[in-house]
């Protein structure tokens, strides 16, 4: 039963059953693709570890891969307190992180948006080509008729803006 | 660097899909940070971006290497492990101990049980298929439930429904937007009963492509052509105990489906999480019957409803009677395939149009039923009559020859439709059985022979420009279009016109594409490849070249590889 057969299927069981949904939780947390697959595999091994060592009962295997891969975000991103600053990431309770799956992602698109719509056409226009599309900033330029410097100002300026108007949001 | 080229940095890099030095390796000032975590929050209203088609396997290689195996285990006692990754981290510093209690504890806890073989797999089918061959009719309460990400559970809907193994239905909502509502299909005639609006609506009985949702027989065939069939676990369903299988359909998410141990028969259904939501079907009670009451399948307008006739057709007595109203000349086929009777006529004056429907003999339905004892009837349509205009075959159809002429071919998996011109005519046949017996029926309706070219044969025309492809950008849209966003994709004429347009503004579109969907003819389509022709002078591309490379069947996205400056070859 805990032969090297049984323990190599159980992990594969688990990854295939739960990646996918756990990855997605990762991704919404650091947007980018790298970071997210190393995290998913760090969660994985933490996770399976930890559960051979402790007597425990999970009852949600996802929200438990959840909460030990926002624990390594957290971690990971905190290393730069010895520099004197914290790091700007959800400082909710664990569980309630790890269960609430993606049930405030609507709400929080919401507000994004309606913030978005407060600025100026040129800055909603900068925002959305260069973070949501992804174009570089020669395209942005180039599709926004502008020079490359006056679309890196504008972008600032925008987040600056979209920084207070979140805020105060919240 | 100044903080404005510092966070136009950090978006590069996250547009790459690359860590950022601010992830923990480097910090700047609070100012930063703010900024930062304000980028992230808009880029989340943007697109995930999957990893590789392969990353699963090397996620399980990887951590099955990182977790040690219990034979290394000293005396049930802990090792100490350290591993080092290239790029420095740390992953595991701690110490693990790993008995064999503690695995088999784990394994448990989880119940993560074995994955089937496809003999059990299969076993699980040949069950349900004999319970489902013993049912003449049933009767249920259906509740459709929304579940949220935090387990909250809204009900969304209830129906009474009754199905006969004869394919016939009724359906009451007693609760949900539209209570009260009632639709039947008696196999002759469906109509739909809106108390709200106090309207009764007459529709065609065949083809019907509504039923209801988690309908037994529906079901079964979800589960014959699932790609993997597990047992993960046993739960009691009102009273009633039940296995609860996880299954991987041929596309789209794993669902899972507890099927009652004694009946054999699928109690409840739940869908994946997705968007932090799922949905759930159960029968909050079932019973089995000899048949559906008579009452239920007859069809009387209630006082002080109006009645809508959708259907427009009207039953005569033989083909003489259809010539004569339609003024279309038609012979009956001269040979149909075995089994196969001439069930009804019926014409269609507006049109105008004169439909054959042929059904099977019941004990020939039971044999081969597909369905497995449900929707065992195989009605089969042929319909001749005036063309509405020029012939345009529906944007995700296959596309087949009948006598020099083009024909569309569409199989939802339940019918096949295949629809062509010829002789000033518009022919269609369709059914619910195998494209040999559709084949059959078109000989028998015009001497012509239905040729689909093979699928992926290497076309013999090559594209004058060839387009580069990034095929991890593909598999990831694939993934995208798997979980509902963008299914334009689908849509080879759709793509096509993107394409084209594209070329012609390449800063990017605004407002109507330059190049309008109804100048593209989709002239090749054997559901892997695919020609469409451009008839709008002011597009660079005459032609354009796609194939389904990610995935080759419905479910797969369409990818431009090449396009042709030139006129039509």
């Amino acid at each position: 039963m805990c032969g090297f057969k049984k323990r190599k299927e159980f992990i594969e069981e688990l990854c295939t059953d739960t990646w996918m949904e756990l990855y997605r939780y990762i991704y919404y947390k650091v947007q980018n693709r790298e970071e997210a697959q190393d995290i998913t595999q760090e969660s994985y091994v933490k996770a399976i570890t930890y559960l051979m060592n402790n007597d425990l009962t999970v009852h949600r295997i996802d929200s438990y891969l959840k909460c030990i891969a926002l624990n390594i975000i957290r971690d990971r991103w905190r290393k730069k307190k010895k520099n004197g600053f914290s790091v700007n990431i959800d400082e909710a309770n664990e569980e309630l992180l790890a269960t609430e799956d993606f049930t405030d992602y609507l709400a929080e698109q919401d507000e994004v948006e309606k913030a978005l719509e407060v600025l100026t056409k040129d800055q909603q226009m900068v925002i959305r080509l260069r973070i949501i599309k992804g174009f570089s900033v020669e395209e942005t330029a180039r599709l926004m008729n502008k020079k490359k410097g006056t679309v890196r100002v504008l972008q600032f300026r925008a987040l600056k803006q979209l920084e207070k108007l979140l805020a105060r949001g919240d | 660097m100044n903080k404005i080229r510092r966070i136009d940095r950090y978006i590069n890099t996250l547009n790459k899909e690359k860590r950022p030095l601010e992830h923990g390796i480097k910090a700047y000032s609070e100012e930063h940070d703010r900024l930062t975590g304000v980028v992230r929050r808009v880029k989340a209203l943007g697109e995930i971006k999957y990893p590789n088609e392969d990353f699963e396997k090397r996620l399980i290689k990887a951590v099955t290497a990182e977790i040690p195996s219990g034979n290394e285990a000293t005396d049930g006692g802990r090792i100490a492990t350290g591993t080092e990754r290239s790029n420095g981290m740390r992953l595991i510093k701690s110490a693990v101990a790993i008995t064999a209690a503690a695995f088999v504890a784990a394994f448990i806890m989880l119940s993560v049980a074995d994955q089937c073989s496809p003999k059990e797999s299969s076993s699980f089918v040949y069950a349900m298929e004999k319970a489902m061959q013993a049912i003449k009719a049933y009767h249920g309460i259906i509740e459709y439930s929304e579940i949220n990400g935090l387990g909250e559970t809204v009900l969304q809907s209830k129906k009474e429904v009754w199905a006969d193994s004869k394919g016939n239905y009724y359906v009451k909502e007693l609760e949900g937007v539209s209570k009260g509502c009632i639709t039947v299909n008696n196999g002759q005639m469906k109509w739909q009963i809106r108390q709200k609006e106090q309207v009764a609506y007459i529709f065609q009985s065949f083809p019907d492509p509504y039923r209801f949702s988690f309908e037994l027989g529906r079901e079964l065939e979800d589960v014959r052509r699932a790609l993997t069939i597990k047992e993960v676990g046993e739960d009691s369903i009102s009273g009633r105990e039940t296995l609860i299988l996880e299954i991987t359909p041929d596309a789209g998410l794993p669902y899972r489906l507890w099927i009652d141990k004694e009946s054999k028969l699928p109690l409840q259904r739940e869908s994946a999480m997705q968007n932090a939501l799922m949905y759930k079907m159960s029968y909050s009670f079932i019973e089995f019957a000899d048949a559906i009451p008579d009452e239920l399948l007859s069809y009387e307008l209630p006082a002080g409803f109006a009645e809508i006739n959708n259907s427009q057709q009207q039953l005569v007595a033989g083909i003489e009677e259809a010539r004569k109203i339609t003024g279309i000349q038609i012979l009956l086929p001269d040979k149909i395939p075995d089994g196969y009777f001439l069930d009804k006529i019926a014409v269609v004056k507006s049109e105008p149009s004169i439909q054959l429907y042929y059904n099977k003999k019941e004990s020939i339905a039971m044999t081969d039923s597909v369905q497995g004892g449900f929707q065992k009837t195989n009605p089969l349509v042929v319909i001749k009559g005036s063309p509405a205009g020029e012939f345009k075959p529906e944007p995700g159809s296959l596309l087949g020859q009948i006598g020099g002429s083009r024909a569309e071919i569409i199989d939802d998996g339940l019918i096949v439709s295949v629809r062509w011109q010829q002789e000033d005519m518009e022919y269609t046949v369709l059914g619910n059985d195998s494209m040999e017996v559709i084949k059959a029926f078109i000989r028998g309706m015009t001497d012509g022979e239905l040729l689909i070219r093979e699928n992926n044969r290497q076309s013999a025309e090559e594209p004058q420009i060839k387009v580069e492809v990034d095929f991890e950008a593909e598999e990831n849209q694939q993934k995208n279009v798997d979980a509902g966003h963008s299914p334009w994709l689908l849509d080879p004429v759709y793509v096509s016109q993107v394409f084209a347009s594209l070329l012609l503004s390449p800063e990017g579109i605004t407002g109507d594409y330059p190049v309008p969907y109804e100048a593209i003819e989709l002239v090749e389509n054997d559901g892997v490849s695919a020609r469409a022709v451009i008839h709008d002078d002011k597009s660079v591309a005459r032609v354009v070249y796609l194939k389904r490379l990610v995935r080759q069947d419905d479910t797969g996205i369409w990818t431009v590889i090449g396009y042709d400056t030139d006129n039509i070859k």
